[in-house]
């Protein structure tokens, strides 16, 4: 076993786990509902987090590799009562279907927006480029970038 | 990875390649590869990411040298690293990927889906590996030439790739796939320098049609001397045909990957010399 | 007329939104407790063995082993995984698990242990004795005289009466014939015939297959389970599982998609067995892997067929010979192969009609449900061969469907001809937006303008139009009911399925509509069996069409239950009062339905004001589509890049504008990406080469083509305000539409799908 510490959305924990577990199931098992297993295997994009900022595939990442690092998840992002813009916007876009894909996704947003704050259609579609959805084509999410971007520009300005 | 006891984060070069003379210690760079290994016979995990120094990309003149921690991201961002270099940086896997996987990775992982080290063989970049003895450079094709396990055997470490622009001003590059977040069905690069009127340097690489990315030297055989254009480049890339078996691949058959090479070696070589 | 509505046709926020956006534990792998077990499934390696011998001691003994379930320790009840209406139309070639193997990927035996690891090496300690028979992997070999019989036990058989010839691995026939094909054959002036291809594809929900169940202190079992068929569900598991229904609560939770993999019940009944026997919560989840081999496919299919028409373009006879291939077991085999004729061949009417579809048994991966079920594979011949037909006329493909489809008021004898396996209803068509999707579509794609052809790279333009159905008339049912709160909400108990699709959103807004209320009064609250009324569930394009009415009719009850409150409590003629936004208009008082609530609840004659109602169908009105395809051909590797892609859809009103919307997208770009790239790869001995999304390639964000969606709005006298179905319709077009777009950039035509750059290099060779 191997000793891990990590902040996870702002709490440290410190715990023993398995060399091989993966920072996927190690969130899992700690009760982070939203970092989504559709693969295991680093090609579907539903276990996405950000990893001291920057966006990965929790499935390829070594819980112990993660040791002493941040891991942000759609959880640190807003809740039901006081959304992120990028939740507002995905959810009035009609981007969220089965929405099994999309707390990975609306991290991969923010990302891009973090790069591009007025992001172009093609650089929103290489950045949602690891994150899988059979359910809307895509369309709506794509969309919903370029709101959420907008409305994140005004906030700053505010 | 089951029976690791150790994960270790050293902070030096010195102190990780010192870690890695243990025969059952590995590597972790971006962790794509070792995260779902199953070798059963790694102890120690020697992870690379607090070697900062690693991770710099350093431009001066026409010499570029990256570090072997360099995302493929960093790349993709790079205002001034050549378009060549920043396109196939794009075209491996997909954002989350670049995130992670790193110049080092892409060299040390040894397996046909690599794109990046195609391009690095057509720009004839050159490995610094760090041994306990000090600094080995290697011409990336003597590399990748037995198989990079190989070259790292003993404990070696890959620090930096460095090339120059300076011999090469056109290069190319093709990555070709069923989409565009997929393994290659085939890579191609080439590097060509023109000097009058007819070509006095040539280098042609291929990836993923072939076990591991190499250097294909009766195509470039083909090209010296000739003046650069349709004629020349379709006769190199009759010559990919001939010099090259393809590796037995089960989402295509052999004809259509001797098709491919055709193709995508004339095309690759089109868009080194740029439109006409 | 939409233009009178305050809640049908606006973009309420989707109820489950903001929940799923900000990561809530609403999936079953979410909701499962600590302690559960961890099942998993031992699969056959070969894809025809019998099993001489099986010894799964050793696993039983492992420590941390709870259950271990094989053919020799478990009921052999046949039944069909097919969620469907009983009687299924499916036949009983299925047990849990049998001393026969028949596909690289069927149930050997399954356990239940305390961790995933340990559940491994239990699997690993079943030792396995194999006889290995010959397989066949052909459908149309299959069929002939000679081929291994795949389902030689004596106990398959059929439940309802129907041809079924295991024997001869025919797991389902359909034939029907109108008028004289041949006779009219030979009058034709152009006769354009071709055998067209499909393949082998999985649904590819982001979350694989995946079941709970859970002992409660009384006894009973709760299947927490990621299905569209809940009803079915708790029938099926009650009758492999050998328990009474009322033993069992099957609960949806949000599910991570669906698309028809989950209208089959494959994880229930061995989760519920793992769960009977160790008395331990089980869960059980496919991993990707499963889901590609041991889940549920679409059928591929070898169709043949054949189109007549006179010189002035009329189409005068169609001939179809369907053979699909429904892998290990006959899932679906028989309602698919229907729905190729009978969601396909109405589109042209005409005299003369032919239809022939054998299911042929194969030891490959099984077919099942998915969405276009049998049209898509059907279509794609049609409407090639129209624009071929086009081509010997010197006829714009365009104009020759505008002459020959179908249109509002118009029947075809194939309604009535073919049900689902068995007579169908009949039936003229009610609204057809198709001339306006074919016309506002082909505004959008450029229609009729020319393409570059310069170079090594080819532009073209190809179309296809399309119609679905919306619910199967006279089998299927849904239920709702509603009942009014205090505060003025109302819940909405609904047996109906929400796989992703919205489908609470949509009910709660027919129900606001007819309650004269807001949407965000409607609290729905679906698939439950112990709380919620019975619904088929999700499938058959029927949720907004079928159980839309349902809900319609019971908030209709609820409104005057309340105007009848609201007149006694204001002592006027119930007929003056109407709700609007939730206000008791037209009596001397001003009144709310929450004060209503409150009076029928705590003050006088008090009742509770509620009501169900259920709904079945008598006819399944079709949504139309035209779907257009703008594609670049490189000459040189055959690759076809999707530039534009246009869906134009009626769908009637369309209840929810962006919900619909995004049906429409996501269909499309399934279907855009079974066009072009997905396909099983299998080795010489039936197993699946690319079982992954790393070789198995659905489109990302980076392959998009330009989309351009258009609903144009008609009025569906029999939908819910108008409404007919949305999701299926679009996942058929691609294939056809792409193929014409190909032959219209470089002459080629590709009549085996997927258009891979090696299929499209070979025929570019010629």
């Amino acid at each position: 076993m191997i000793p891990i510490q990590m902040e996870i959305n702002g709490q440290t924990i410190e715990m023993e786990v398995a060399p091989d577990l993966s920072l996927l199931d190690l969130l899992r098992a700690v009760g982070v509902a939203s970092v989504k297993k559709g693969c295991g295997e680093g090609d579907c994009g539903a276990c996405g987090v950000l990893l001291d900022g920057v966006y990965v595939k929790s499935c390829l990442i070594l819980a112990a590799q993660a040791s002493g690092r941040c891991v942000e998840t759609v959880e640190s992002l807003g809740n039901v009562e006081h959304p992120h813009p990028l939740q507002t916007a995905f959810v009035d876009a009609g981007a969220v279907q089965c929405g099994f894909c999309i707390p990975s996704m609306l991290l991969a947003a923010k990302s891009v927006i973090e790069e591009y704050p007025e992001p172009t259609g093609d650089q929103i579609r290489e950045g949602l480029d690891g994150n899988l959805c059979r359910c809307t084509g895509y369309v709506k999410q794509i969309e919903a970038v370029q709101t959420a971007a907008r409305v994140m520009k005004e906030e700053d300005h505010e | 990875m089951i029976n690791v006891e150790k994960f270790v984060r050293p902070a030096s070069v010195e102190a990780a390649v010192a870690l890695l003379q243990a025969p059952d210690s590995v590597a972790l760079a971006g962790g794509t590869g070792v995260s779902l290994s199953k070798d059963p016979s790694v102890r120690t995990v020697v992870d690379l990411s607090d070697l900062h120094d690693l991770k710099r990309i350093e431009v001066q003149g026409d010499r570029v040298r990256l570090g072997a921690l360099v995302t493929m991201t960093q790349l993709r961002r790079s205002g001034e690293l050549p378009a060549v270099l920043v396109e196939a940086a794009r075209s491996v896997g997909s954002t989350p990927l670049r995130n992670v996987v790193t110049v080092g990775g892409e060299l040390a992982r040894g397996v046909y889906w690599n794109d990046l080290p195609v391009l690095l063989l057509a720009l004839d970049a050159v490995v610094e590996l760090t041994t306990p003895a000090g600094v080995e450079r290697v011409p990336v094709a003597a590399f990748l030439a037995d198989h990079p396990k190989r070259a790292l055997a003993g404990g070696k470490l890959i620090t930096a790739v460095e090339f120059s622009t300076a011999g090469l001003p056109k290069a190319g590059y093709i990555k070709y796939a069923r989409t565009l977040v997929d393994y290659a069905l085939c890579d191609v690069a080439c590097g060509l320098r023109v000097e009058d009127g007819v070509i006095r340097e040539a280098r042609v690489a291929l990836g993923a049609i072939v076990p591991l990315a190499r250097r294909v030297p009766e195509v470039e055989q083909a090209l010296l001397g000739a003046a650069p254009g349709a004629e020349t480049f379709a006769r190199a890339a009759k010559a990919a045909v001939e010099a090259v078996e393809p590796r037995p691949d089960f989402r295509v058959s052999r004809e259509y990957q001797r098709q491919l090479v055709e193709a995508l070696v004339r095309r690759a070589l089109e868009a080194a010399v740029g439109p006409a | 007329m939409s233009n009178s509505f305050s809640q049908v046709g606006t973009n309420v926020r989707k109820v489950d939104g903001m929940a799923l956006a900000t990561g809530g534990s609403l999936f079953v792998a979410d909701l499962a407790p600590e302690n559960a077990l961890c099942g998993r499934i031992l699969t056959s390696p070969h894809a025809h063995a019998r099993i001489k011998r099986i010894d799964v001691s050793k696993a039983e003994a492992l420590e941390g082993v709870y259950a271990v379930l094989y053919h020799g320790n478990v009921p052999r009840v046949l039944h069909t995984t097919a969620g469907q209406g009983f009687p299924e139309p499916s036949p009983y070639d299925t047990v849990m698990f049998d001393d026969k193997v028949r596909y690289v990927g069927d149930r050997v035996a399954a356990v239940a242990a305390e961790t995933p690891e340990l559940a491994e090496q239990a699997l690993s300690l079943i030792e396995v004795e194999y006889e290995l028979l010959e397989p066949v992997f052909d459908p149309v070999r299959a069929l002939q005289p000679g081929a291994p019989v795949i389902h030689d036990e004596p106990d398959a058989h059929v439940v309802i009466p129907v041809h079924y010839e295991p024997q001869r691995n025919l797991a389902a026939l359909v034939e029907t014939r109108v008028g004289d094909v041949d006779g009219a054959l030979a009058k034709c002036d152009v006769v354009v015939s071709g055998t067209y291809v499909t393949q082998y594809a999985q649904h590819c929900p982001i979350e694989p297959h995946i079941t709970l169940a859970e002992l409660d202190p009384y006894g009973r079992v709760r299947i927490t389970t990621s299905t569209q068929v809940p009803w079915h569900v708790r029938r099926i598991v009650a009758q492999c599982c050998q328990i009474p229904v009322r033993r069992i609560r099957v609960v949806k939770p949000r599910i991570g998609g669906g698309f028809g993999a989950k209208q089959e019940v494959l994880l229930e009944d061995v989760t519920t067995m793992l769960c009977l026997r160790s008395g331990q919560p089980v869960l059980l989840e496919y991993t990707r892997k499963d889901e590609f081999v041991s889940s549920r496919t679409r059928h591929p299919s070898v169709c043949t067929t054949t189109l007549g028409l006179s010189k002035d373009g009329k189409i005068q006879a169609i001939r179809m010979h369907m053979v699909l291939n429904t892998g290990a077991y006959g899932s679906h085999a028989l309602t698919v192969g229907s729905n190729c004729g009978s969601k396909v061949l109405p589109m042209y009417p005409c005299d003369h009609i032919e239809f022939k579809m054998e299911g042929a048994y194969t030891n490959l991966p099984v077919g099942g449900a998915y969405r276009g079920y049998g049209a898509t594979q059907a279509v794609f011949s049609v409407e090639c061969l129209i624009d071929e037909a086009a081509a010997k006329l010197g006829r714009d493909p365009l104009e020759l469907r505008v002459q020959n489809h179908i249109r509002s008021g118009q029947g075809s004898p194939i309604f009535k001809a073919l049900g689902e396996g068995t007579e169908g209803v009949e039936m003229t068509i009610g609204s057809c937006g198709l001339p306006e999707c074919i016309s506002r579509g082909a505004e959008a794609i450029g229609w009729g303008r020319p393409r570059e052809k310069s170079g090594r790279k080819a532009r073209g333009v190809g179309m296809a139009i399309l119609m679905q159905g919306s619910s199967i008339p006279y089998v299927d049912m849904g239920a709702a009911t509603l009942k009014l709160n205090e505060d003025g909400s109302f819940n909405l108990l609904i047996g109906a399925t929400d796989l992703g699709t919205g489908s609470d959103t949509v009910l709660a807004q027919i129900a606001a509509e007819a309650l004269g209320v807001d949407t965000d009064m409607i609290i729905p609250l679906s698939s439950d069996t112990d709380v919620t009324p019975f619904d088929v569930g999700a499938y058959a394009s029927s949720t907004t069409y079928l159980s839309g009415n349902a809900v319609r009719k019971a908030a209709l009850m609820v409104r005057h239950q309340i105007l009848e409150v609201a007149a006694e409590m204001q002592k006027c003629d119930q007929e003056k009062l109407t709700i609007e936004d939730g206000r008791i208009l037209g009596g001397p008082m001003e009144l709310t339905c929450s004060a209503v609530a409150l009076h029928s609840l705590y003050s006088h004659n008090q009742k509770q004001i509620m009501a169900t109602a259920s709904h079945i169908s008598e006819k399944s009105p079709p949504p139309f589509a035209a779907h257009f395809a703008e594609v670049e051909v490189d000459l040189d590797t055959g690759f076809v890049k999707l530039l534009k892609y246009v869906s134009a859809v009626d769908c009637g009103t369309t209840i929810h504008p962006k919900l619909a919307e995004g049906q429409t997208e996501g269909a499309t770009m399934n279907g855009i990406s079974y066009a072009l790239t997905e396909e099983y790869l299998f080795n010489e001995k039936g197993r699946m080469l690319n079982p992954s999304f790393g070789h198995y390639k659905i489109f990302t964000t980076a392959d998009m083509p330009e989309m351009v969606t258009i609903m144009v709005p008609t009025y569906e006298t029999t939908g819910p305000y108008g409404a007919k179905s949305v999701s299926e319709i679009s996942i058929n077009g691609a294939l056809p539409a792409i193929s014409n777009a190909i032959r219209d950039a470089c002459g080629v035509r590709l009549t085996q799908g997927p258009f891979t750059p090696e299929r499209v290099a070979k025929a570019l060779r010629g």
